[in-house]
C-alpha cells in the first residue's frame, strides 16, 4: 500500500533554521519527487544568537557534502574546543567544557573515580590535566584530530564559530542550486482545511497564493504557523531558566582568536563572547525581573574586547517549548519550535536535530499519528535533556551575591535533575543516556568545574594502591602534555588551512557526537 | 561497602561471587545449597553476546583464560526454526549480529527491501551468507574490510565455565559455605529495618553489607518481600513490570559430530521454545515451557521425538523465579536464575547475570547511598527487562503461533511499549526509541523484518521507481555473491 507522497513542501522563514531545512531536505528530496518553496523577507530581521556551534555541525556539513574549507572560507568561521564558564561556581572561577573526555577509563569504571581517589590523597593536579581539549583551548592551539583512536590526538572533536548570517546566506546558495524556490515576501492569510484543521495554502502580502502539502514553520519566536494558526501551545520553563531577555551586539576584533566561546556569569544573567575572523560576537542574555534593560546594556558594552560595531538588538524570550513541534503538517524548526539559551550552543544543534528527525519521520499524505507522536516524544526527550543540563550551570553554585544567583541556587528543579544531582553528589555516578547531546564527560565537566565534587568516589577503588594509581595518572597527563606540545596555534591552523594554496587536510570523518573517539 | 554474600548453586551464583570479589576487593561468601545430582552430568550452553565479551573484559575476564576449555564455537547470528508458519520464507530464518545492510541516501535498508517487496534480505548480509554456507570468517577489524561489517558471538559449554570460575573463585579467597536444603529459610535469616543483616547457619554466623540471591525459589529476596515500605510505592511502577511466559526448562545434550553450522537456533513448539547451541562437540538444547500446562517428563517426550533423540538421554529440569518484583530489595539483588527469564533470544541467565553484574558494580553503593543506587538500579533494570520482554513478544507475537493454551497467553494483551514499536513500524517502517533500552536498533529491524513485517507507508525518500536504487540494492547482492569466504 503506497499513500500519496508529499510534493510541496512550504518553509515560512529564512534564517539558519529556514536555510539549513531547505539544505537538508533539497539534499536528500529527489528533485523531481518535491517541490521546496521557502518564503523569506528582508524585511524580517533574523535573530542569529546561534554563532556557536557543536561539533554536531560538521556532521551535517559533510554529510550534504559542504566543503569544510569553502564553508569556513565564506562565513568567517573559526574552531572551537569547547566554552569557557567565568563566574559560574563562584566569583573568579572559570572553567572549560570541552568536546572530549577526561581521561580513559580504566578497566570499565570512569576516569574521574580513580582522580578523585587521588584528591583525597593529597593529590593536586586538576581534573583539566586530564583533558587534551582543555589543555589545548587554554594554551590556544588547535589541530585537526587524529583518524587514529589509538592516538590521544583522537579524543576529541570540535565545532566552529560561525557568522549565522553568512552561513544562512551559504546555505540559501547551496540550496537554490538544488534547486529550492526562494520567495520574497511576508505572509499574510494563513487557510486551513476547514474539517481537519490542515494548513492547505499561504497568502502573501503581494496577493500570491502558495500551496503545499507539509509546512515547516521557521518564523522564529511568533510561531506564524505552529502557533498563531495552529494554537499548539506552550510550555513555560522560565521558572527553572528564569533569563527571558538577550542583548546582541558585535565588536571589532582583539587579540588573539581563542578556539573556545566565553560565558561569563554576570549579576542577573550571562554574557557571551564568540571569536570570528572579523568580528566578535557577543551578547548579554538576563532576566529583566532582576535587573532593566539599560543596567544589562550598560554591563554587555563595557564587557567588549574592542568597538561596537552597531546598537545592541533587545531579544525577549520565554524558554520553554511548543506542546508539540510537529502539530498536524505543520513542523516548527528553531526558534518556532521551543527556545533554550545559547548557553551551551544547543540553539544550531537542536535546529540541525529537528531537521535530522525530519528526514528521518519525513510523512506521507497520510501525516499518520504514531509517526508524528513517535516524532514529538523524540523531540521532547531531547528538548528536556538540554533543559536540565542548563539548570545545572544555574542550581550548582555557590554564588550569594545577587538576588539572581540566590534565586536559581536554592529553587527547585525537575526530579530528572534532582536525581542525577543526588547520584553524583553521593558516589560521583553520572547518569548516562542512550540518546542525547550531552552525555557523561559534558556533566562531569560543569558539575567538577562549578566546584560540585562527590562525597565519596566508586568503592572499587578502596584497596588500590596509591602508588600504581599515582603513576597511572601521571601517565595520563604527560600523554595530554605532549599532545598539546605537538599542536599548532589556533590561528596559524587557521590560516594554513585558509590559505589558497593549502595542502593541509582534515582527516577525520565527523561523527554525530560531542565528543572524540578513543579505543 | 566491606562484605557481600551470594546466595545460590548455580554458574551465575559462581560468576557472581568471582567477579564482585575480583572488581570490588570486598570479602565474599559463598553460600552453597546443595546441588541437584545430575547438574554436572549433563553439558548445556549458552551464547555470550559481543556486548557481554566486552563486559566480561571490563570485568576482568578475558577470552584468552577460557576460550579453548569450554568447547566454545563463534556464531554470527540466530537461526530461527518457526514450523508452524504457514509462509514459506517465515519457516527458516536467519538473525545476523548486525545490520542486513547499510543505509542508502540516509534512508534503512529495510525500506528499500520492503518498497521492492523483496523478502529475501539474506542475499543482502554477509553474515547470512556465511551462515547459510557454514562457514566462519572472523569480524575484520579494519573499517575498510567488508568482514568488518558484522560481530560475532560466542556459544560456550557452561558447565566447564563454571568450574573455570570455581577454580577462579577459590583462587581469589572467597569463604565457601555449604548449608542443608532448607537451611537458609526465613527463621535463619535475620533482618533490620528491611535489610538482612545476617543468615545463620550450622558452619556459624554469615554477616554482610550486601546480599546476593541467584536461587530459583527466590530464599532471599521472598523474606524481604514481606516487608511494605513506603519507598517501593514511590517507584509507582512495579505493576508495570513484565512477567515470564516460562517459568521451567528442560536441559539436554548430543554429540555434534555433523553440524558444523555458525549458529544457535530458537524453534517454536506446542508448548514452548527449544533454543539449540552448537559447540565443538556437542550439540545443547534447551527447551523452555511453563510445568504448569505441561510436564517435564512429557516436555522431554515430546522434544527427543521431534528431533529424533533416543528416549534415554538424560535431561534436567530447571525452574526460574517468576515472582517479578524489583530485582534490589532492601539490600538483596536477585541475579540469574531469581529473575525471570524475560528473553531467551540469543540471551541466557549467564548473559543476564554478567549484565546485571556490570550495572550494579557501577551502582555498587557506599556509606549511606544505598537507597539511591538501589533506586537508580531498579530503574535501569526495569527498562532493560521490559524491552527484553517485548523481544520475546515480538518474536511470539509475529508468528502465526500454534494453537495451545500455552501461547493464548499471548493474546491481545502486548506490552505497551511493544505495541507502539510494533505500530509505528508497521506504519512507517521507523524505529521506535526507548531509554535504556539494551538491545540494538539492528536487532529491533532484523526480527521484524525476518518475520516478514510489511510495512504500510515506506520512507518517502525512497522512490520506487528510480532505477539507481533498484541498481544500488543489485550491486550490494552482487558483492556479497561475490565475495569470497573459503
Amino acid at each position: 500500500m503506497h499513500t500519496p507522497q508529499i510534493r510541496k513542501v512550504v518553509i515560512v522563514g529564512g534564517g539558519t533554521a529556514g536555510w539549513m531545512t531547505a539544505a537538508a531536505l533539497s539534499h536528500f528530496l529527489p528533485a523531481q519527487q518535491c517541490d521546496i518553496t521557502l518564503i523569506e523577507s528582508d524585511a524580517i530581521g533574523t535573530v542569529g544568537v546561534g554563532e556557536a556551534t557543536l561539533p554536531h555541525l560538521r556532521f551535517f556539513n559533510q554529510t550534504l557534502g559542504i566543503d569544510e574549507r569553502d564553508f569556513m572560507r565564506k562565513t568567517e568561521s573559526t574552531y572551537k574546543m569547547g566554552i569557557e564558564f567565568v563566574n559560574w561556581g563562584k566569583l573568579g572561577d572559570a572553567y572549560i567544557h570541552p568536546f572530549g573526555e577526561y581521561g580513559k577509563a580504566i578497566d570499565g569504571l570512569a576516569f574521574h573515580h580513580y582522580w578523585l581517589k587521588a584528591r583525597e590523597a593529597g593529590h593536586t593536579h586538576s581534573l583539566d590535566e586530564y583533558s587534551l581539549p582543555v589543555k589545548a583551548a587554554k594554551a590556544n592551539k588547535f589541530q585537526f584530530p587524529s583518524p587514529d583512536f589509538d592516538s590521544i590526538m583522537s579524543t576529541y572533536s570540535y565545532a566552529y564559530h560561525v557568522d549565522a548570517g553568512l552561513y544562512a546566506k551559504y546555505l540559501s546558495e547551496f540550496s537554490q542550486k538544488k534547486g529550492v524556490k526562494r520567495i520574497e515576501g511576508e505572509v499574510e492569510h494563513v487557510q486551513q482545511d476547514k474539517q481537519s484543521g490542515f494548513i492547505r495554502s499561504l497568502t502573501l502580502k503581494s496577493g500570491q497564493l502558495i500551496e503545499g502539502d507539509l509546512f515547516i514553520d521557521c518564523s522564529g519566536f511568533r510561531g506564524l504557523l505552529i502557533e498563531q494558526t495552529l494554537h499548539t501551545g506552550y510550555q513555560d520553563w522560565s521558572h527553572w531558566l528564569p533569563c527571558n531577555s538577550a542583548q546582541a551586539v558585535p565588536c571589532e576584533r582583539a587579540g588573539e582568536l581563542l578556539p573556545y566561546s566565553r560565558a561569563t556569569a554576570r549579576d542577573a544573567g550571562w554574557q557571551w563572547r564568540i571569536p570570528l575572523r572579523h568580528r566578535t560576537g557577543n551578547g548579554h542574555v538576563y532576566s529583566n525581573a532582576f535587573t532593566t534593560d539599560q543596567q544589562a546594556q550598560d554591563t554587555l558594552l563595557s564587557n567588549l574586547d574592542g568597538k561596537a560595531l552597531r546598537d545592541p538588538i533587545q531579544l525577549r524570550f520565554t524558554t520553554g517549548k511548543r506542546n508539540k513541534v510537529w502539530n498536524k503538517n505543520c513542523i516548527a524548526v528553531g526558534l518556532s519550535s521551543g527556545f533554550l539559551e545559547p548557553l551551551e550552543s544547543t540553539s544550531i544543534y537542536l535546529i540541525q536535530e529537528t531537521v535530522s528527525n525530519i528526514v528521518d519521520y519525513f510523512p506521507d499524505m497520510s501525516f499518520n499519528d504514531t509517526l508524528i507522536d513517535e516524532f514529538n516524544r523524540v523531540m521532547d526527550a531531547d528538548y528536556s535533556r538540554i533543559r536540565d543540563f542548563l539548570i545545572m550551570h544555574y542550581h550548582v553554585t555557590s554564588r550569594d551575591d545577587t538576588e539572581f544567583w540566590n534565586y536559581v541556587r536554592t529553587m527547585s528543579v525537575p526530579d530528572s535533575l534532582t536525581s542525577k544531582l543526588d547520584l553524583y553528589k553521593q558516589q560521583g555516578h553520572i547518569v548516562k543516556y542512550n540518546d542525547g547531546v550531552f552525555l557523561e564527560p559534558s556533566w562531569l565537566a560543569v558539575y567538577a568545574g562549578q566546584g560540585l565534587l562527590p562525597k565519596a568516589y566508586h568503592p572499587r577503588l578502596r584497596n588500590i594502591s596509591p602508588t600504581a594509581l599515582e603513576a597511572r595518572l601521571a601517565k595520563e597527563r604527560e600523554l595530554v602534555m605532549q599532545g598539546t606540545h605537538a599542536m599548532a596555534t589556533h590561528e596559524s591552523t587557521l590560516d594554513t588551512f585558509l590559505a589558497a594554496d593549502s595542502e593541509l587536510n582534515n582527516q577525520t570523518t565527523a561523527q554525530a557526537s560531542l565528543y572524540g573517539v578513543r579505543s | 561497602m566491606k562484605s557481600i554474600a551470594v546466595y545460590g548453586h548455580t554458574p551465575s551464583a559462581w560468576v557472581s561471587a568471582a567477579f564482585l570479589r575480583q572488581v570490588m576487593g570486598v570479602d565474599v561468601t559463598l553460600i552453597i545449597p546443595p546441588m541437584p545430582t545430575n547438574m554436572l552430568d549433563i553439558k548445556f550452553a549458552e551464547s555470550f553476546s559481543p556486548h557481554v565479551l566486552r563486559l566480561m573484559s571490563s570485568l576482568g575476564l578475558q577470552q584468552m583464560h577460557w576460550i579453548k576449555s569450554c568447547e566454545t564455537q563463534a556464531h554470527l547470528g540466530t537461526r530461527l526454526c518457526n514450523i508452524h508458519n504457514t509462509h514459506e520464507h517465515l519457516q527458516d530464518v536467519l538473525l545476523p549480529h548486525c545490520e542486513i545492510a547499510p543505509a542508502i541516501n540516509s534512508v534503512e535498508f529495510h525500506h528499500y527491501l520492503s518498497a521492492f517487496n523483496d523478502h529475501d534480505y539474506e542475499k543482502y548480509s554477509l553474515a547470512c551468507q556465511l551462515m547459510r554456507a557454514n562457514k566462519f570468517v572472523p569480524p575484520s577489524e579494519d573499517n575498510n574490510s567488508i568482514f568488518s561489517s558484522y560481530e560475532s558471538s560466542l556459544s560456550v559449554e557452561v558447565i566447564s565455565f563454571t568450574k573455570l570460575m570455581v577454580g577462579f573463585a577459590q583462587n581469589l579467597g572467597i569463604r565457601l559455605v555449604n548449608v542443608d536444603e532448607g537451611e537458609v529459610n526465613s527463621e535463619a535469616i535475620t533482618c533490620i529495618d528491611n535489610k538482612i543483616t545476617h543468615i545463620t547457619t550450622k558452619s556459624g554466623v554469615i554477616n554482610a553489607d550486601l546480599f546476593i540471591d541467584t536461587s530459583a525459589q527466590q530464599v532471599l529476596q521472598q523474606v524481604l518481600a514481606e516487608y511494605d515500605e513506603p519507598e517501593y510505592d514511590e517507584q509507582g511502577n512495579e505493576d508495570n513490570l513484565p512477567s515470564s511466559l516460562f517459568n521451567a526448562s528442560i536441559v539436554f545434550s548430543t554429540n555434534n559430530k555433523l553440524d558444523n553450522a555458525f549458529y544457535d537456533t530458537v524453534a517454536i513448539y506446542q508448548h514452548g521454545l527449544l533454543a539449540t547451541h552448537r559447540l565443538k562437540q556437542s550439540l545443547c538444547y534447551r527447551y523452555y515451557f511453563n510445568d504448569k500446562q505441561q510436564d517435564p517428563q512429557q516436555a522431554f517426550n515430546d522434544i527427543s521425538k521431534a528431533l529424533n533423540i533416543p528416549e534415554n538421554t538424560a535431561f534436567r529440569t530447571e525452574h526460574y523465579g517468576q515472582h517479578q518484583g524489583l530485582s534490589w530489595i532492601g539490600n538483596v539483588v536477585a541475579l540469574g536464575d531469581a529473575k525471570s527469564r524475560l528473553n531467551i533470544l540469543g540471551r541466557g541467565v549467564l548473559s543476564d547475570t554478567i549484565e546485571s553484574l556490570h550495572r550494579l558494580i557501577e551502582l555498587m553503593p557506599s556509606g549511606q547511598t544505598l537507597a539511591l543506587n538501589r533506586q537508580e538500579y531498579n530503574r535501569i533494570s526495569l527498562a532493560q527487562d521490559t524491552q527484553h520482554f517485548c523481544f520475546l513478544e515480538a518474536y511470539l507475537s509475529l508468528n502465526q503461533l500454534p494453537n495451545t493454551p500455552f501461547y493464548s497467553v499471548l493474546g491481545n494483551t502486548l506490552h505497551d511499549d511493544l505495541m507502539h514499536r510494533l505500530s509505528l513500524f508497521k506504519a512507517s517502517g521507523r524505529d521506535a526509541h526507548f531509554e535504556d533500552d539494551p538491545l540494538e536498533k539492528y536487532q529491533w529491524r532484523n526480527i521484524m523484518i525476518a518475520l516478514g513485517m510489511q510495512i504500510d507507508n515506506i520512507h518517502p525518500l525512497v522512490d520506487v521507481s528510480d532505477k539507481k536504487r533498484q541498481g544500488q540494492m543489485q550491486r550490494i547482492a552482487e558483492l556479497i555473491r561475490n565475495t569470497s569466504y573459503h
